[in-house]
């Protein structure tokens, strides 16, 4: 006698349908598809606001950078915060909203373990978009610092415009700290760097025992 | 050479943690964009082309960062298994230290 066994993708949907039975899982679904809504709808928003509209990231940044810098930065109605000495602006573009979006994203998605109630959800995606603000004013600060420290030195990289060492420098800085931001956040698991390390060893020994049997 | 290509692999693997905030990250300054119909626009290619290089750069980083680290801790207790073998030799019976 041969027992049949279902096709792949019956088993798919009965695995999904199973899970979607279970009550964190659907708490999960939720939480995802807010994070998502409102990254998409900053987003949208984010591309016509105006300077005034992004005081909330504008001006603290504007003083960061100030308190870092020594410089003297002092808004503009329309144009951003301005630094007449330095021949700088920081404009909205300057607001750190992408890397705001992006880490809100990140430790929304890195939390979903932890999230198995409603009030589980809310309280993380919260703590999600507190530390996502905070750690904007703290990496954007860095990136317009590091940046007028080029634009002073006027660094040549190579047959790279100002432009592209701009934005180089905002890619890399951004990233960096949005993976720091992740892992610092313990978003990237329990496992810790060591852990891991002795787990890498103990299967190379084995690999090496089992070559040498 | 397999044994240094599946250490690497296996190095690599640690690496997985980086997949959300990097896709996090593409998903903002890439995907939503284009989505938006910022594909159309003049530039947007170079944008990507600099996304694209930051990523791999920032990862290449983070990698021989973990490299450095796993060198570093593997030389710490080396050194920490010879001084003890070391402090057992000069405890023995006629041992020198």
């Amino acid at each position: 006698m041969t027992t049949a066994c279902p096709p792949a993708p019956d088993r798919w949907a009965a695995r999904i349908a199973a899970g979607l039975d279970r009550p964190e899982t659907r708490w999960r679904a939720a939480a995802i598809a807010a994070a998502l809504l409102v990254v998409a709808a900053a987003k949208h928003g984010y591309s016509h606001a105006s300077a005034g509209q992004l005081a909330l990231f504008l001006s603290p940044t504007a003083h960061l950078v100030s308190l870092v810098s020594g410089a003297d930065f002092v808004a503009e109605a329309g144009a951003g915060w301005v630094s007449r000495e330095l021949g700088f602006i920081i404009a909205p573009g300057c607001a750190g909203v992408n890397f705001a979006l992006a880490a809100f994203l990140a430790l929304t998605l890195g939390w979903l373990g932890a999230m198995r109630t409603g009030r589980d959800v809310a309280a993380r995606l919260a703590a999600a978009a507190a530390l996502a603000y905070a750690a904007t004013l703290v990496v954007n600060t860095a990136r317009i610092a590091i940046a007028i420290a080029l634009h002073r030195g006027a660094v040549d990289l190579g047959g790279l415009t100002p432009g592209d060492v701009h934005r180089i420098e905002g890619v890399v800085v951004y990233l960096g700290g949005l993976c720091a931001l992740y892992r610092l956040a313990g978003a990237s698991g329990p496992r810790s760097g060591r852990e891991e390390r002795e787990r890498d060893d103990r299967s190379e020994r084995n690999d090496r025992h089992a070559r040498a049997a | 050479m397999r044994g240094l290509l599946e250490r690497a692999a296996r190095r690599a693997g640690r690496l997985r943690w980086m997949v959300v905030p990097v896709a996090a990250y593409l998903a903002v300054t890439a995907l939503l964009p284009l989505l938006n119909g910022a594909g159309a626009r003049s530039g947007f290619a170079r944008h990507i082309a600099w996304v694209a290089g930051g990523c791999a750069a920032v990862t290449a980083f983070v990698f021989l960062a973990q490299l450095a680290s796993d060198a570093a801790a593997s030389a710490r207790t080396q050194a920490r298994a010879m001084r003890s073998s070391r402090h057992e030799r000069a405890d023995q019976p006629g041992g020198r230290a």
